[in-house]
């Protein structure tokens, strides 16, 4: 009896099943591993949850999918590519530093080629420019109320490039289920429309996986919720979550794809001739 | 009618030669995409104008089509708009855009071919930015994006730092779009056109455009030059005929965030040119400011103030306002624009309300609001006052 040799398209089954599994391990939410430290403070905690939230690797590229579907069960759909820069590299980045997003616009098809650049300051007022291109022009956007719907859905504005850590007060409570909880309170409160936020976060990744906003009433009106985490180049990365507008009946589930660190995105891409001709190279 | 609305020889060469040219660097690893819309446009004078034969200023049917292709050296866009045109009795393909994009290094761009040009702080002011408008769209109710036509012309930047040096070449002279009396009346008797004087089409007879621009820091700045001519016939020759007079003309802008909010400012210098037997308008200084914020959420007000000071004569000045109010998950936009001339008691209001039925299908409905007296701009228009509605599918 000869013995069994694989056939191509039989290897290539094989190691494409492995390739799923890999693909299924890494997708699987990671079970929190580590303890929780008990002598980390609130602000520890936060700063580090910025960090792996928001500023992993010297840059970064993800193209996101949105959905978003309303009390009647109808669905939108976004396509967008993200492009960032990071100022400071490593977890000092945390303490909040600046950073240059350029956002460019797949669907639906009448924002199609739009292309959002923004200068995020730690410290005074973001810059933001919208590039549209049937009249070619570049329209300078006024830094305007991070808590603004982006793009038409449950996200903010403020969910996507992260909320300044100087804005709450946090106050640390006792852990649940082997997660650090976080108490966040406004300092001006009138600013916004929650009295206070509530995050849990692995202690392992500093990943916040869970978010409920209370109004003023004690009611939580909106809640986040971490589906997917997967480590990309040593990074924890959120590829899948949810926020839920509890009063309006409204979900927006983003998935991550494509996720890259460290691209080298050279500085001059942020800049209004990219606006103008997003940079191909960087976002396939 | 004027011919760029129609079809021309030189836009289908134009059209041609950026689909062979996106090719032939780029057939091992071309990216194609196809994109466009369907829409249909209908608009209706809300009063009689005795002036004019049909009592709507926009009935027609059109699709636009995109074609884009991109390789490593260059890329080629097309956009071409087939449109079934009621009014006019017609059918017409409309070369919206063909142009070739090719990166000449590493800081050298060059853009050759039909194309939509942009530069300059206003909304919906233009004072450096004399690249060709389409006046007549802008006031029967199409889309805004309309407002921008489209001239044959090669663009070079020099990317040099947070300076870009840009230069435009448009071979032949290129005028806005403009109401004529055929769609819509200017005051004319029935029957009664306006018709001017065409400039040569001669190389050499073109327009040359520039700009250098720098970021600094927060602060954009801008200066402009251009050489050619007035984009509307403004001035009259020996025998009586309006034609468009040689125009220099200089100018500068600068805008910023300031007080939570946008502002910007512009200004420019024009010096017209005509023979002792002509008429051409007086050398003038134009300027405007603007500012533009978000006062709550999802709604964003900006106002302007432009003024245009002939070296001698009368100025005029004129406002503008916008609100744009986003509702119910920024599906419903309210829109406001409106202009008017405390000088002259002139305005043209721009109301607008719009409805996203689903990801691709987008109901709209406005209208172009003239009054004022004869002679001035709005005025003369006031008879054409209209209401539109729009259905667009995108794709």
């Amino acid at each position: 009896m000869k013995p069994t040799r694989l056939h191509g398209s039989q290897k290539t089954r094989i190691f494409g099943l492995i390739a799923v599994l890999a693909l299924f391990a890494l997708a699987a939410p990671m079970p929190a591993m580590a303890k929780p430290d008990a002598n980390l403070t609130a602000q520890q905690i936060v700063q580090r949850a910025n960090y792996s939230s928001y500023y992993s690797g010297k840059d970064g590229r993800s193209k996101v999918k949105m959905t978003i579907t309303d009390s009647q069960g109808r669905e939108r759909r976004r396509e967008l590519t993200i492009l960032r820069l990071n100022s400071v590299v490593g977890p000092e980045a945390g303490k909040g530093s600046d950073q240059k997003y350029l956002v460019v616009f797949h669907r639906p098809a009448d924002v199609r080629g739009m292309v959002f650049l923004v200068w995020k300051r730690a410290k005074g007022d973001d810059d933001r420019w919208l590039y549209l291109p049937a009249l070619d022009l570049v329209k300078r956007i006024a830094a305007g109320d991070e808590r603004t719907s982006f793009a038409g859905s449950d996200f903010f504005y403020e969910d996507v490039s992260g909320r300044g850590l100087q804005e709450d007060e946090h106050k640390r409570l006792p852990d649940e289920d082997g997660l650090y909880v976080i108490e966040n309170t406004p300092k001006k409160p009138g600013s916004v429309e929650f009295a206070s936020y509530k995050v849990w976060i692995d202690p392992e990744t500093f990943i916040p996986m869970k978010g409920q906003y209370l109004d003023r009433s004690g009611k939580v009106y909106r809640t986040m919720e971490v589906q997917a985490v997967e480590t990309i180049q040593g990074n924890p990365t959120v590829t899948k979550s949810k926020i839920a507008d509890v009063g309006r009946g409204t979900t927006t589930i983003l998935e991550f794809t494509g996720v890259k660190y460290d691209v080298g995105l050279p500085d001059k891409i942020f800049s209004e001739r990219y606006l103008r001709r997003p940079p191909r190279k960087y976002l396939r | 009618m004027s011919m760029m609305r129609k079809l021309n020889l030189q836009s289908v060469i134009f059209a041609v030669l950026a689909v062979i040219a996106a090719g032939a660097p780029t057939s091992l690893q071309a990216q194609v995409e196809v994109h466009g819309f369907a829409e249909l446009d209908t608009a209706a004078r809300l009063q009689d104008d005795p002036a004019m034969e049909s009592d709507f200023t926009l009935q027609e049917a059109r699709a636009q089509l995109k074609l884009e292709a991109f390789g490593d050296l260059a890329e080629a866009h097309v956009k071409l708009d087939f449109v079934r045109d009621e009014l006019l009795g017609e059918t017409r393909i409309e070369v919206r855009e063909a142009y070739v994009t090719a990166t000449l290094g590493e800081s050298v761009e060059l853009r050759a071919g039909r194309q939509i040009l942009t530069w300059g702080t206003g909304d919906l002011l233009f004072l450096n930015d004399l690249f060709p408008k389409d006046y007549i769209a802008f006031f029967v109710g199409q889309d805004d994006e309309y407002l921008k036509a489209p001239s044959n012309s090669v663009k070079l930047d020099l990317f040099a730092g947070d300076t870009t040096f840009s230069l435009v070449w448009t071979p032949i002279y290129t005028s806005d779009v403009f109401p004529t009396g055929e769609v819509l009346s200017i005051g004319l008797p029935e029957g009664m056109v306006l018709e001017a004087k065409a400039p040569p089409k001669r190389l050499g007879e073109g327009e040359f455009a520039g700009r250098i621009a720098r970021t600094a820091g927060s602060t954009e700045l801008a200066a402009y030059g251009y050489y050619g001519r007035l984009p509307q016939p403004m001035g009259i020759d020996e025998s009586g005929m309006p034609f468009f007079p040689r125009l220099w003309q200089a100018g500068a802008s600068i805008r910023r965030p300031l007080f939570g909010g946008i502002f910007w400012l512009e200004g420019a210098w024009g010096a017209t040119e005509g023979d002792p037997n002509e008429t051409v308008p007086e050398d003038a200084g134009h300027a405007f400011a603007g500012f533009e914020r978000e006062m709550a959420k999802d709604f964003t007000v900006g106002v302007q103030v432009q003024v245009d000071a002939p070296r001698e004569g009368d100025s005029r000045t004129q406002l503008t306002l916008r609100l744009t109010k986003l509702a119910r998950r920024q599906t419903v936009r309210i829109g406001f624009f409106g202009f008017y001339s405390p000088d002259d008691k002139d305005g043209h209001l721009r109301p607008s309300i719009s409805y996203d039925l689903s990801d691709s299908v987008r109901l709209t409905a406005g209208a172009n609001i003239m009054w004022g007296d004869a002679t001035t701009p709005f005025g003369q228009l006031e008879k054409n006052t209209n209401a539109y509605a729009r259905v667009r599918y995108s794709f």
